[in-house]
Parts: C-alpha cells; sequence; structure tokens
C-alpha cells in the first residue's frame, strides 16, 4: 500500500481533521469506529451482524497488512479528536488485464456527514490515483436509494456506467439496484462530468 | 455440495457429449483443457502466463473438492471421448444481502463453438440456480468484442445491466468494455 502525508482538512463545522494513511496500531480505533458506523447498516453490503465478525484486532490487522503489502492500495482514515470518523480506500485489480481500474469505497461516521469531509475523502484519492503511474480508472457501486453518495460521486466527476437490478436484498420484498459508476483519472473531472 | 445430474447431449456436429460436475480424478482433464482453452487467451480476465500458476494438479483436485462441498459453488465439465471440452462454473454471493446474486462463467474450446454446446451449458447452470433455494438473478460479464458470446447470452434471456469502460487492458495498450448481463431464474 502506498503511504500519503498526513493533510490536515477543516471541514464546514471549523473542525480539523487528520486524513492518513491507515497503520497497524489503529486496529483499536477501526473496532470502535466500525461500531459506530454499523448502528445503520443500511448503505452497506454487510450486515451489522456479518460486521461484528470482522470486528477483531486480527482480522482488522491481517487486512491492513495485505493493503500495506500491495503498492495498488490505498486506505485512508480520518482522525478527530484521537478517534477515527471517516475511511476510504482503492484497491486495484490483481491481474495484468484489470490493474488499471482501482474500487473505491468510502464511509463516514453519522455526525461527519453534510461537513465536506466525504469530498475531501474522495478528492484526496482521486488526486493519488491520478499520479499513480498505472490506474487509469476509479470504480464504484451505490444503492438507488443512497441520494447523497450518488450526488457526491456525481460532483466529483463519476458518471454512471451500469445499474444492476436488486442486486441487494434487505428482506422479502425488499430489494434496491445498484448503481455503477466511474471516473476516468486520465482526464480532468470538467471533461468527465459536472464537477 | 452442489452437484448436476450429468445430462448427456447431442451436438449439431453429431457428436454426443455429456455435461456434469467433476470429481477430483478430473483434476488432470481439467487441467489440459485450460491449458488447450488459454492458447487464446482474449477473451478472459486471466492471461494465459497467469493461469499457468493455477494449473497444478494439487490446486485443481483442492478447488474441485471445494466447490463438491460448497452448496452455493457449482462447476461443470462437458466430456467427449474422453476429453473436457468446456468448463463452466456458478457461484453464490457470500454476504446476506447479496447471496441471491449468482455469478456465472463459462469457455468451450474452439472445435466445439456453434454446435449448440454453450446453450447446453448454460441451460444446465439456469437449471441449477432455479431450484436453488435462494437464487433469485444470475449474472455475468462478457467482452464487448465477443460478439458471438453476447449473442448466445441474449438467446439464453440474459439482458445487459451496465458495461464497465476499459475494464480490461490488453498488453499491446488496447482496451474492451466488460458488459454486464443478467437474468431472473425464478
Amino acid at each position: 500500500m502506498a503511504v500519503i502525508e498526513p493533510k490536515m482538512v477543516t471541514l464546514k463545522n471549523g473542525q480539523d481533521v487528520c486524513i492518513r494513511s491507515r497503520q497497524l496500531e489503529d486496529a483499536p480505533a477501526v473496532i470502535e469506529y466500525m461500531n459506530g458506523l454499523f448502528s445503520d447498516d443500511r448503505f452497506f453490503v454487510i450486515t451489522a451482524a456479518e460486521a461484528d465478525a470482522l470486528k477483531t484486532p486480527e482480522k482488522i490487522n491481517e487486512r491492513t497488512r495485505g493493503l500495506l503489502e500491495n503498492p495498488n492500495c490505498l486506505k485512508l482514515d480520518a482522525e478527530a479528536a484521537g478517534e477515527i470518523v471517516s475511511t476510504c480506500d482503492i484497491r486495484c485489480g490483481k491481474m495484468q488485464r484489470n490493474r488499471h481500474v482501482g474500487d473505491v469505497g468510502i464511509s463516514v461516521r453519522q455526525d461527519y456527514r453534510g461537513l465536506g469531509l466525504g469530498t475531501a475523502m474522495m478528492q484526496t484519492i482521486i488526486d493519488w490515483a491520478t499520479a499513480h503511474s498505472e490506474i487509469e480508472k476509479l470504480s464504484l457501486g451505490v444503492w438507488d436509494f443512497n441520494d447523497r453518495a450518488f450526488g457526491l460521486y456525481e460532483k466529483l466527476g463519476f458518471i454512471v456506467q451500469g445499474c444492476r437490478p436488486r442486486e441487494a436484498k434487505f428482506g422479502p420484498d425488499h430489494y434496491a439496484d445498484e448503481i455503477l459508476m466511474y471516473r476516468d483519472v486520465r482526464t480532468g473531472a470538467n471533461e468527465n462530468g459536472r464537477g | 455440495m452442489a452437484v448436476a445430474e450429468p445430462r448427456v447431449v447431442t451436438l449439431k456436429n453429431g457428436k454426443q457429449v455429456c455435461i456434469r460436475t467433476p470429481a477430483v480424478e478430473d483434476a488432470g482433464k481439467v487441467i489440459a483443457y485450460l491449458k488447450a482453452v488459454f492458447v487464446d487467451d482474449r477473451f478472459f480476465m486471466t492471461t494465459e502466463e497467469e493461469a499457468q500458476q493455477w494449473q497444478t494438479p494439487e490446486k485443481e483436485q483442492e478447488i474441485i473438492q471445494k466447490n463438491y462441498q460448497d452448496a452455493n459453488k457449482l462447476m461443470l465439465v462437458t466430456e467427449s471421448e474422453c476429453r473436457i471440452v468446456s468448463f463452466a462454473n456458478a457461484w453464490v454471493g457470500e454476504r446476506h444481502r447479496n447471496q441471491h446474486v449468482a455469478q456465472m462463467g463459462i469457455s468451450i474450446l474452439p472445435e466445439f463453438r456453434r454446435v449448440g454446446l454453450g446453450t447446453a451449458v448454460i441451460q444446465t447452470l439456469i437449471d441449477w440456480t432455479a431450484a436453488h433455494p435462494v437464487i433469485e438473478k444470475l449474472a455475468l460479464g462478457v467482452w464487448a468484442k465477443n460478439a458471438p458470446a453476447i449473442a448466445l447470452y441474449q438467446k439464453m434471456g440474459f439482458v445487459e445491466e451496465g458495461r464497465k469502460v476499459k475494464e480490461v487492458k490488453y498488453a499491446d495498450g488496447s482496451y474492451d468494455d466488460c458488459v454486464c448481463m443478467y437474468r431472473w431464474v425464478k
């Protein structure tokens, strides 16, 4: 995993947060973050119950180590007052033919939404991907009811490349479509979308 | 355990083939098949060079064994005159919220294309997913330049749900899109 220089960002409410690369010693803070985040798991493919199984220091360190070994991965956390309040990552394809594509994931703690933090996190990984010698394309999926996330991605130059009907099932007759989006990091956001 | 009932099919070229789930003893034959089919690797994500890394009898036996024991994974081979001429598989999403979606993949040796084998193998996969208690949707990805495959999937009821732009990059610097297709199975 690439490691970025820590970066201070001032949010719309005046609070300062630090965006930096995930490290092995972050495991306890990550568990704390997941505990808060998964109290509302609607926007994730993983349910709160499934997340419980992943919330051990061993499992988190194993994943962090995996990311650290791969130069085409980036995992960022935003830290405020000693707590993680957002996390964002890029994982590139492992094959010769898909190494140029990075899958993006992001989450923001409930009480830090609407403050510009998602934009700052996404812009940081877009900048990293743009400077990366191999990455050409970032892609992601978002549930059709998650308007706020969709709006953020669109603002940052992501465009729709598909819509998968009923890709998530939340219960009997309760589904969501998955909107597939991508952003070409070799061209500017203005050529690519509305950003 | 996911095992499909063996199905004997007479192809348009007059040959009789058997579509069935491979057993551990088939590992050698599967590897011989993979070596033959990867000679032309244009339509795969894996290159021929990368494919060689997992073409060992031990790995193949392990994969066959794992699929055999997993109710959410199905492997199918087609045998003709003691030789494997097609390979296909389907696997179910691993999370509670995506276990109703299965993905599939299929490959066929060049001399067994355009004789109705793809139709028979895909139908076998569809039948398995339709009988599965949880699967509702069957999805796949195909390169946009693979027109015969896209036509076959359309004939089998698959429709496009997305087009991943420049998703595959070849060593010569050229690209292809990945067309995402699906059909309901219930």
